[in-house]
């Protein structure tokens, strides 16, 4: 029998107009669930006056309030604990810890249930397939196994398709590239961020190149740069393997995933999440490709601790073509674009710190690291980039044509400081490479 | 577009049928089991365990037909 192409060839397919019809039944059931079994979503949808019954269409939805980050955090600190109420199943239900990296301030609690690990791996699994895992693949994971949720859900997926799993938890970088080598890995999943700095190590350190180990894929997530072009470019490069960009968070699920067919973007699995993306200034949903907003998220299956209109601050965009894979899951454009957070005007002009990566990784002769400060030491906005030169590079031959990249791409001027080859700070797991000083 | 759209070809309705049937099939049996496997942890929790993953298969199909969202 042929293979299928898609882990769900029925729903990875349905028409549009039909997913929209499932989104809105188990939109209906999840928010039915939540209102029914937590008092915090109760509470929030009393207050706005919207009870189950008012969801009769697509439309009506935007009228459901919005979860924040910040309310999650408020909510643990009301029982149960260490939760809080928005939990919607008994306690001893619950059989896995995890929790929010606390990048943007004090760590959410996520509780799951065995059937929320369940539904986390077959969200992963869609991903992994369409990525081309199968039975035969020897799947490296180097990442610290511990409270964050990272690749945990990958793990679980890869061994629910047939592919053997390799746990390289504590192990250091130089350790997991020798585990690579040692047993012949074809495929590992990291953030961009790490894929990198062990590239950086096993050439440098340990005078493997990349390219000779048996990896022919990798799966990044954690950080956007598997869909900047550049990075992208970078790690196939590097390492000769396919690189697939992957998003997903921990209060919500793996919810997009690019396929083997990298249509620059990734599919969002319509079947498992509502998405809606918002406009930044009216907050209309956004139906139309092209224009960028902010998402709003909802995790249509997952029932401990429901992910409703979540707002995620993630900045993207509908991309216009449908992918030649097939599946009907809408792509958003050049994956996840940034964080509404980290969009920022600078002298009138919106940065996103992303452009900025694009332009540094497209040089050769700069390493992979860079750090952006942004500040304003008197009246006027000011930006400094601070860049490594590869051995050998000469300053003078990359500066003027980084200016007119940086400036034709982001339309401002730079004070640029070029430092030699691994003097700016190493990320394991995400990095803080901007940092706007102006937000005190 | 430079590449084909990629097709493959649908699965028959009646295979969704009996699939969809035989899922709920195993889903009543693995409730009678955990329910009635009080006494017995080591048939109780794997029972819990499997309708954990029936779930999963309700959510890839059953959801889709029971919601009438496939044509006949």
């Amino acid at each position: 029998m042929m293979e299928s192409e898609y882990w769900n060839p029925l729903l990875e397919t349905l028409p549009l107009e039909k997913l929209k019809q499932l989104q809105l039944k188990k939109f209906q059931r999840i928010f039915a669930w939540a209102y029914d079994h937590s008092k915090f979503h109760r509470f929030l949808y009393n207050k706005t006056g919207i009870a189950p019954g008012d969801i009769r269409s697509l439309s009506d939805i935007k009228h459901v309030p919005k979860v924040e980050k910040s309310m999650m955090r408020d909510i643990q600190n009301k029982d149960p604990f260490p939760y809080g109420d928005a939990l919607c199943v008994p306690l001893e239900e619950v059989s896995a810890f995890r929790q929010t990296s606390g990048t943007t301030g004090q760590p959410v609690y996520q509780p799951d249930t065995w059937q929320d690990w369940e539904w986390w791996s077959e969200c992963w699994s869609y991903v992994l397939w369409s990525q081309g895992y199968r039975p035969g693949d020897r799947v490296f994971l180097p990442f610290g196994y511990n409270i964050f949720v990272a690749f945990w859900a990958g793990h679980y997926a890869a061994e629910k398709l047939g592919c053997e799993v390799v746990p390289g938890g504590v192990l250091d970088t130089q350790a997991r590239i020798l585990k690579i080598q040692e047993l012949r890995a074809t495929a590992m999943m990291a953030t961009p961020t790490y894929v990198l700095r062990m590239a950086e190590v096993a050439k440098h350190k340990m005078g493997i190149h990349p390219s000779s180990l048996p990896i022919n894929k990798i799966t990044c997530a954690g950080e956007p740069g598997a869909g900047i072009p550049a990075t992208k470019k970078r790690i196939e490069e590097i390492f000769d393997a396919k690189v697939y960009d992957h998003s997903g968070a921990t209060e919500i699920g793996a919810w997009s995933y690019e396929c083997s067919h990298q249509p620059f973007g990734m599919h969002v699995n319509e079947a498992m999440f509502l998405v809606e993306i918002e406009d930044f200034e009216t907050g209309e949903i956004i139906e139309e490709p092209g224009k960028q907003g902010k998402m709003v998220i909802t995790a249509l299956d997952r029932m401990a601790q429901p992910c409703i209109r979540f707002d995620s601050k993630d900045v993207i965009e509908w991309d216009k073509d449908p992918c030649t894979c097939g599946r009907t899951f809408r792509i958003i454009r050049g994956g996840v674009i940034g964080r509404a957070d980290d969009i920022t005007k600078v002298k009138g002009v919106l940065l996103s710190p992303g452009a900025i990566e694009e332009v540094v990784r497209s040089f050769d002769g700069l390493g992979d690291e860079y750090e952006v400060t942004v500040d304003r030491p008197g009246d006027v906005d000011h930006i400094l980039l601070k860049v490594e030169l590869l051995t050998g590079v000469s300053r003078s031959e990359i500066e003027p044509r980084l200016r007119d990249q940086l400036r034709l791409k982001t339309n401002l001027g730079y004070e640029i400081e070029f430092f030699g080859y691994n003097s700016l700070p190493r990320y394991k797991l995400k990095a803080k490479r901007f940092k706007d000083l102006r937000k005190k | 577009m430079d590449k084909l759209m990629k097709t493959q070809q649908p699965i028959p309705l009646d295979s969704l049928m009996d699939m969809n049937e035989k899922i709920l099939q195993i889903k009543n049996l693995a409730r009678d089991l955990e329910s009635g496997a009080g006494q017995f942890p080591g048939i109780e929790k794997n029972a819990k365990r499997i309708l954990a993953s029936i779930k999963m298969m309700e959510f890839n199909l059953c959801d889709a037909m029971s919601f009438d969202i496939i044509d006949p």
